[in-house]
């Protein structure tokens, strides 16, 4: 497990006046036959004294966030991580512990919860209003700030019951998002809506952030996580196995869990390749080269890239060192089939497509993500230092080798602490572009990418037979 | 040991109190809209049912099965008002929880506005009726101290119907088996009551076990306001009694259930 960077200090009394949310050693127990039984079986068990099994939906869990903070809380399906929430929004119980809230809360997983189908809009307004704690009268001042938020306009004096899910949502979020609220709890929420209304939403949680209120945020969307997120907890089966800063976090939670079923290592000397879902990480003598995403390939269509780890994984062949994996993508009407295999310091890879139906797709590209310590690169003649975060804008990744300035089907990384260069290579009958790429700071990582913009006939033509897209290796020299 | 302390509660207490009423005028808005507004009647229909039914009695034990009471329609109408609000709050409050799963699983507020405002919703209705009563009785000069009683008793008896109705609710999380009973204990009530038959008609060996029936002693009192009758101590002992009994295992429920409810729905 990594170090805590930030350090975590020991509660002390001055520090719990500016925290809005402590957690101290908390159990949620859950006695499975206590919720559901029936009055008979209930009347002839009276005189025995034997208990249903128990199921720790948390155990011993601490927690805090200090005012004004954001705090991230990640983990697998059925980790706790919303019975969490629910614990701090005060849905339901602890069964041991300690909660300290210091604010208002109002939670986000809220949204549309309160809405009656049969009530307008506008009656919802104030229902749903009035259960995250604002007043009549202050909902009366708000409602048309409300509603030209929610972006629903005439329709809102009409019955919910005809309104779309997105209407739903968009109605539920803008009365969340003018609860004023000390602490605000975000769920899964976001995900819903169309892209204006998740860079509205994400405006106003910014905004809310700014106006020094507190965040307590759980998503999949590791990206939002980070970009939004000053410290992480990682809950794992009901306890906190990791707590730091979303740089420190997220990439191990990233490495190490297995998502989809689809997790799976092969082992070759001192090489251990961990597949992951669509992202392959990498690691040498036990320690980890790749970072986040590790080895993953991303096809551009439809105005935006779609990774592979956004893409259903199976694992079709396990071999001693070779692995093969296929995926429908979520996304796309395509498929995918990656071939990985260990051959000492060389690992090879092969990424073929199959499309579904007919569709364009104007860029491809395969890319690792290297951990900051491997800090030059070399294409060819050409080489550099990657500088320590992008030139322009944060949220820009910087393309060090500017469009074909340096043609070749090999580029490499060095590191010059461990002394390890990495070379990436290919021999695909593509025309890649070498790109080293620096990103955005949410991500902090150096990149070596292979990037093929639309120039090929095979990205507007329709095969139904399997393409091979990509096909190189990564070779490690220490 | 479980603390839950809000040290900066952003409400004050008197704030909070006027937060749920406006909270529970909302519940009840809903309830009576969602039971009423697709209905070509709508609220309508809150009179109609009980009007239609007691016309149904009253033909029926005039004309086919005559029962000798004098003034039978107000006899019938005097028992048979709380007796509606009764019941149908009671049956309406049941699977409460239930229907309002999305609610409680995902928001926090006093867990018993749910019932309350469904017996509420049912309180238009009863009181309704009370005034139409009080109405006839001004008009044809019967109007006596006694008939003023009613108000406090409307009070006490909705207390009364709302510790059963949100006792039930709570129950019902935990035993399904509740709403068969619920069912099957609301029909057998309606004829262990004396409702459009009389006291007198019981036999002098049955009468005592009366007394066993939570509902027995209410409409009795309830009654005998209009009908100026004698109202035996024995009566007055057993409502108070049975208005203690039922909201104290309200409350003992209510404290064992009610912070951890969201557990029970689903």
């Amino acid at each position: 497990m990594d170090k805590d960077e930030n350090g975590q200090k020991p509660f002390g009394l001055c520090e719990i006046m500016m925290k809005a949310v402590e957690i101290r050693h908390l159990y949620k127990i859950y006695q499975s036959a206590d919720v559901m039984e029936s009055l008979v079986q209930n009347l002839l068990s009276l005189g025995s004294t034997e208990k249903a099994s128990k199921k720790y939906a948390l155990e011993d869990v601490s927690f805090y966030a200090n005012k004004g903070e954001s705090v991230g809380i990640i983990g697998k399906n059925g980790s706790g991580k919303s019975t969490l929430l629910k614990i701090i929004g005060g849905v339901t119980g602890s069964t041991y512990g300690e909660l300290h809230v210091h604010g208002k809360v109002v939670s986000l997983l809220e949204v549309g919860a309160g809405f009656s189908l049969l009530l307008t809009g506008r009656e919802n307004i104030y229902l749903n209003g009035i259960l995250l704690g604002l007043s009549k009268q202050e909902i009366e001042k708000k409602i048309d700030s409300i509603i030209e938020f929610s972006g629903i306009g005439n329709e809102i004096d009409r019955p919910t019951y005809q309104y779309s899910s997105g209407m739903y949502v968009r109605l539920g979020f803008a009365i969340a998002a003018h609860s004023e609220p000390d602490i605000l709890i975000v769920d899964e929420a976001l995900s819903v809506g169309d892209h204006e209304f998740q860079a509205k939403s994400i405006e106003a949680i910014e905004q809310l952030k700014e106006n020094g209120k507190t965040l307590i945020f759980v998503s999949h969307d590791l990206g939002i996580v980070q970009g939004i997120c000053d410290r992480v907890y990682l809950l794992e089966k009901g306890k906190v196995v990791h707590e730091g800063i979303p740089e420190a976090v997220v990439p191990y939670y990233l490495q190490t869990f297995p998502k989809q079923n689809a997790y799976s290592e092969i082992n070759l000397d001192n090489v251990r390749l961990i597949f992951n879902a669509g992202n392959l990480a990498l690691y040498i003598n036990e320690i980890s080269i790749t970072k986040m995403y590790g080895l993953y390939c991303s096809f551009f269509a439809f105005q935006g890239w779609h990774d592979s780890d956004q893409a259903s994984w199976k694992i079709v062949r396990q071999e001693k060192h070779k692995l093969v994996a296929h995926a429908k993508s979520r996304r796309l009407p395509m498929e995918m089939r990656w071939e990985v295999e260990i051959l000492s310091s060389k690992i090879n890879i092969k990424i073929y497509l199959k499309k579904k139906k007919d569709f364009v797709i104007d860029g491809f590209q395969t890319s690792i993500m290297l951990s900051k310590q491997f800090s030059s690169w070399e294409i060819g003649e050409k080489s550099g230092v990657f500088p320590k975060r992008p030139e322009k804008t944060l949220n820009d990744w910087q393309h060090l080798n500017t469009l074909g300035e340096e043609k070749s089907n090999h580029m490499s990384a060095f590191s010059s602490h461990s002394n390890t260069t990495i070379d990436f290579e290919h021999d695909s009958p593509f025309e890649y572009l070498p790109t080293p790429i620096v990103t955005s700071k949410d991500l902090n990582a150096n990149v070596l990418q292979f990037l093929l913009a639309r120039s090929s006939d095979l990205f507007s033509s329709f095969e139904r037979d399997e393409t091979l897209m990509f096909s190189g290796s990564i070779t490690i020299h220490e | 040991m479980i603390f839950q302390i809000n040290t900066e509660d952003p409400m004050q207490s008197q704030n909070k109190f006027s937060h749920h009423i406006q909270l529970l005028y909302f519940f009840i808005l809903k309830e009576l809209k969602e039971r009423y507004k697709q209905a070509y009647f709508g609220f309508a229909w809150l009179l109609l049912v009980p009007l239609v039914t007691m016309g149904t009695f009253y033909l029926i034990f005039t004309h086919i099965f005559p029962i000798p009471i004098d003034d039978y329609p107000m006899y019938l109408i005097t028992g048979l008002s709380p007796w509606f609000f009764f019941s149908n709050s009671v049956s309406q409050s049941v699977p409460n929880f239930s229907t309002n799963a999305n609610l409680i699983r995902k928001t926090s507020f006093p867990r018993f506005l749910l019932p309350m405002a469904t017996v509420l919703s049912n309180f238009i209705t009863y009181l309704l009726s009370l005034i139409m009563i009080m109405m006839y009785y001004w008009s044809f000069e019967h109007f006596t101290i006694s008939t003023l009683l009613v108000v406090p008793l409307s009070f006490l008896f909705s207390l009364y119907v709302f510790s059963i109705s949100s006792l039930l609710s709570y129950l019902y999380l935990k035993y399904k088996d509740i709403k068969p009973i619920v069912e099957l204990g609301i029909f057998l009530l309606f004829y262990a009551t004396p409702l459009f038959y009389s006291l007198d008609q019981v036999p002098q060996n049955f009468a005592p076990y009366l007394l066993l029936n939570p509902m027995f002693s209410f409409i009795q009192i309830h009654r005998a306001c209009f009908l100026q009758a004698y109202v035996t101590p024995v009566i007055w002992i057993s409502s108070v009694l049975w208005m203690i009994f039922f909201f104290l295992l309200f409350a003992w429920t209510r404290m064992k259930m009610d912070k951890n409810l969201s557990d029970y729905v689903r």
